[in-house]
């Protein structure tokens, strides 16, 4: 009892000691529950945060398989959020509101980033920290965590803030527990540290690798130094290795995903990781190209782009080279801070005399620096932090040869430079962007309630055709208006929320992106019709209406589609040449069926195969147009490369359409976006089946040894020859390892179909005699995940045996 | 007389030195590593000859600090503000090797 008297008492005196830093705390976190008015959302951006509006959805539909949930179905690891949604599905069934969530998030950024800056120029300047001198390290550091909370790294950007951003408050607070750990050796700090990045673990992910790698790296290597060098200390090696071994396996979930991601040699991280040529070259190349944007004088004189507070600017570097001036001792932390200050500038700005210019240029053979190429934006975060250390300390200098009272008048002026510098920020107008090339759009919006009904009524659509949208982007977002003055416009709702694939842009439909364009200004419907079969599209998503379209965005981003189609009335034109009755309408919104007749289901097996060659050159250097003048009745067609027809087939049989009689029929089923069933009858000789997904060597087919059990049966095309069972989405069931133990089709009979599709060549031997047989579809990668989140399971299990340990004692 | 010998010349070199920088800052275009660690090295060779303390290094980064950031205010990031700023930064360096040996 009287020992938690006790602590309870310590516990009491800290906060009494510490009221002025917790109640600026506060402040900050309270600040943004302002930046918004009820019902208003700020979730777009370049990567957008749809998982703030509804991380239940976003984490089913895209954190549980490393497939991408819109358009092609890329293979790519998305797994890396799962904590973290988790998290934040739980904040959302306590407060059932998107605009908490948002507070919440923007909450810890101001109060994480000022609050462990404090601690951690608090820790520095500790050893100065004589009875009278405490007074003085606070205020220094409270003045750095301002400086830093309120600089234009964590402000500037806040609008359109990557998951990325997150390293604003990020940074300092596991910078803070590893120094802790590094100075005391108590493990209690590597706990702690381990249960963060876990819970934001998407900010340690290695597919978005500039953020950890530019800040940890550096920091480490400062603690390390500075442990050793300036405080003579050992370093805790075993305590950290332990810890380094159970974050590798806390995180093996996604790290092991993305490692095997990266090594595949189909994928962009590939080529950027480990292609020396090309990848170096585009990251060189890059780099040259914006080498003017880095600039030292604005990263010494920081502040938001707004030229009325420039004036302000002068204040942190004037104290910098004060505390120089006024600084008699050599401090070897000061000299160490300033060493690193340095470095982060250089990386920062690289214009630093030619030779500085070239010795950066040398770095890009590291392989791997490409990941820098935006160095100017890159870097920042890690340079606004050594800044506001070298800050701190320096102020604590001047401080030393100030009367008290004078501390008091210089902290309220910086305070106030501080304010006023980024005002624009605190005050949340820089959330109150307008989206470039619109027509004074903000990037908050009131969610039009019609939206969402359909994109519920989207939820409920039991099959599993995809969905086009319109208006079509420049590339891959959908714009969604508000209905106040505002637009979402980011990564489609529609497929990260409620599971379907969908199209929404140009990049969404490569290679087909400039014929799409082409036929949609020549009004070719029947080739556009045709297209949406190849695309497997049942759904055509129209947002109706000028004000999504060219009243509100009469460049931006419809630049592209606006050549092709020029307002909203043309538009609904179109779309009514393209499509085959309504099935949903709610205000502006309308879902439509696309042509029927073309329609191709996900599977289905080609009645004529049709050979083309590669004689057509696109922006993507292949023939996307091979569809265009076919002629043949039946959309069953598939299209296959003619050096791939001739691997199969004789050369005589492709230099014509091949027609293929009595093929079998087909009934099939996902289980979830990675696994389907398809239970294939009345087969009679060799038949290709088509899998309208982006093909990927991952896809193997097997033939399953069970009977597929009886089912409803929702949907029938063609007369029945391919119908569809309720699709399911099972992540895991005892049935996940099925295919652990079967034999997969040869990868010699796994082609390219239809300029992109999954197509495979399967004989009557791959199947044992039977009339009706049951194969599988399967994306092996996802195994990889299955296997790595066990281990992280055993991690965290270790992790909180661990903690109960430190606990006991 | 000696002293005062010394001190002229002393004066001298660093008033030809602020001449020589300012020169490059606002006559030359472009920036020339030459001239930049011609100076520099000068600089270092000042250092070495009248023993000029890291103070004194620190205060001609003040001045340039200061006229950088008028050039700021002014001109925004332009190419001279620019060059004030690279200077400040060289000088700020040499100023915290001189610290560091002293």
């Amino acid at each position: 009892m009287n020992l938690l008297k006790n602590i309870i008492k310590i516990k009491f005196d800290l906060l009494e000691k510490h009221k002025l830093v917790i109640f600026i705390t506060i402040v900050l976190a309270v600040v943004p529950f302002f930046w918004l008015k009820p019902g208003e959302l700020e979730l777009g951006g370049d990567s957008s945060r749809l998982y703030l509006y509804d991380p239940g959805s976003y984490l089913q539909f895209t954190s549980l398989y490393s497939v991408d949930p819109s358009g092609m179905g890329k293979l790519i690891p998305n797994q890396n959020m799962l904590p973290f949604l988790l998290l934040l599905q739980l904040f959302y069934n306590i407060f059932h509101s998107s605009y908490i969530l948002i507070y919440l998030l923007n909450s810890l950024k101001l109060s994480g980033s000022f609050f462990f800056m404090y601690l951690i120029i608090a820790e520095i300047l500790k050893k100065h920290g004589e009875k009278d001198k405490i007074f003085l390290i606070d205020v220094a550091g409270i003045l750095t965590g301002l400086f830093y909370t309120f600089s234009s790294s964590v402000g500037e950007n806040i609008h359109a803030a990557l998951l990325t951003h997150n390293q604003v408050f990020l940074n300092p607070m596991i910078f803070y527990l590893i120094l802790r750990f590094f100075i005391t050796h108590q493990s209690k700090y590597i706990w702690f540290t381990l249960l963060i990045t876990l819970i934001f673990s998407p900010n340690f992910t290695l597919l978005a690798p500039p953020a950890p790698f530019s800040f940890y790296p550096l920091a480490f290597f400062f603690i390390a130094l500075y442990t050793s060098i300036v405080l003579k200390k050992s370093l805790p090696w075993k305590k950290l290795l332990f810890g380094l071994f159970l974050f590798v396996g806390i995180h093996s979930f996604h790290i092991i995903p993305d490692v095997t991601h990266i090594f595949d040699q189909g994928s962009a991280f590939n080529e950027r990781a480990f292609g020396t040529g090309t990848a170096r070259n585009e990251g060189l190349e890059y780099f040259n190209a914006v080498l003017g944007l880095g600039k030292v004088s604005l990263n010494i004189f920081s502040t938001y782009s707004t030229h009325q507070v420039r004036w302000t600017t002068f204040a942190v570097p004037l104290v910098i080279i004060l505390g120089f001036i006024l600084c008699k001792k050599r401090q070897s932390d000061l000299f160490l801070i300033s060493a690193f200050f340095f470095i982060t500038l250089f990386l920062a700005s690289a214009n630093i005399t030619h030779i500085g210019v070239e010795f950066y240029r040398r770095l890009f053979y590291i392989p791997g620096f490409s990941m820098f190429r935006v160095f100017y934006g890159q870097w920042q975060w890690v340079y606004t932090f050594f800044y506001a250390l070298l800050f701190g300390y320096s102020l604590f200098i001047v401080f030393l040869r100030v009367k008290r009272k004078y501390i008091f008048i210089l902290s309220g002026f910086l305070i106030s430079l501080f304010i006023f510098n980024s005002w624009i920020f605190i005050s949340g107008q820089i959330l109150r962007r307008i989206h470039w090339g619109s027509n004074n759009m903000t990037s908050i919006i009131k969610m039009d309630p019609n939206y969402e009904k359909t994109l519920a009524f989207l939820k409920t659509i039991p099959n599993d055709g995809k969905i086009f949208n319109f208006p079509f982007t420049d590339f891959s977002y959908q714009v969604i208006p508000g209905v106040n003055n505002g637009a979402y416009i980011g990564t489609s709702p529609t497929a990260y929320l409620s599971g379907k694939k969908d199209f929404s842009g140009y990049s969404d439909i490569a290679p087909f992106s400039n014929i799409f364009l082409k036929l949609a200004k020549e009004k070719n419907y029947v080739a556009i019709k045709r297209l949406f079969g190849i695309l497997s599209v049942k759904y055509i998503f129209h947002i109706a209406g000028p004000k999504a379209y060219e009243v509100s965005f009469p460049t931006f981003p419809y630049s592209l589609f606006h050549d092709a189609i020029s307002d909203s009335n043309s538009l609904t034109d179109f779309v009514d040449k393209v499509t085959d009755g309504k099935v949903f309408q709610q205000g502006n919104y309308f879902v439509y069926y696309a042509d029927k007749t073309s329609y191709l289901p996900h599977f289905y097996i080609p009645t004529t195969l049709l050979a083309y060659d590669n004689d057509k050159d696109d922006w993507y250097g292949k023939n996307a147009s091979f569809f265009v003048d076919n002629i043949v009745s039946d959309p069953r067609v598939g299209y296959i490369y003619r050096d791939t027809c001739v691997k199969l087939f004789s050369s005589l049989d492709c230099k014509q359409n091949i027609k293929k009689e009595n093929v079998p029929s087909i009934i099939y089923k996902r289980v979830n976006p990675i696994k389907y069933r398809v239970e294939v009858s009345g087969v009679t000789g060799p038949f290709v089946l088509v899998f309208s997904d982006q093909f990927h060597k991952d896809w193997k087919v097997y033939v399953s040894k069970k009977e597929h059990k009886k089912e409803k049966i929702q949907r029938g095309y063609f007369n029945g020859s391919i119908q569809e069972y309720r699709h399911e989405d099972i992540f895991f069931n005892d049935s996940t390892f099925e295919t652990l133990d079967m034999k997969s089709i040869s990868e010699n009979r796994h082609f390219t179909m239809n300029g992109y599709a999954n197509a495979w060549y399967i004989m009557p031997t791959d199947f044992s005699g039977n009339e009706k047989n049951e194969i599988i579809i399967e994306m092996v990668g996802q195994r990889i995940f299955y296997y790595s989140l066990a281990i992280t399971f055993v991690s965290i299990f270790i992790f909180i045996l661990y903690g109960i340990k430190l606990l006991k004692r | 007389m000696e002293n005062e010998t010394y001190k002229g010349k002393k004066s001298a070199a660093i008033t030809i030195l602020i001449i020589a920088l300012l020169t490059d800052i606002f006559f030359i275009t472009g920036s020339s590593d030459f001239i930049t660690f011609g100076l520099l090295g000068c600089y270092g060779i000042g250092i070495k000859v009248y023993k000029l303390s890291s103070n004194a290094t620190f205060l001609l980064c003040l001045a340039f600090l200061i006229l950088a950031y008028i050039q700021f205010l002014f001109l925004g990031a332009s190419v001279t503000t620019e060059k004030t700023a690279v200077w400040f930064v060289l000088f700020f360096i040499v100023g915290l090797v001189q610290r560091f040996r002293e």
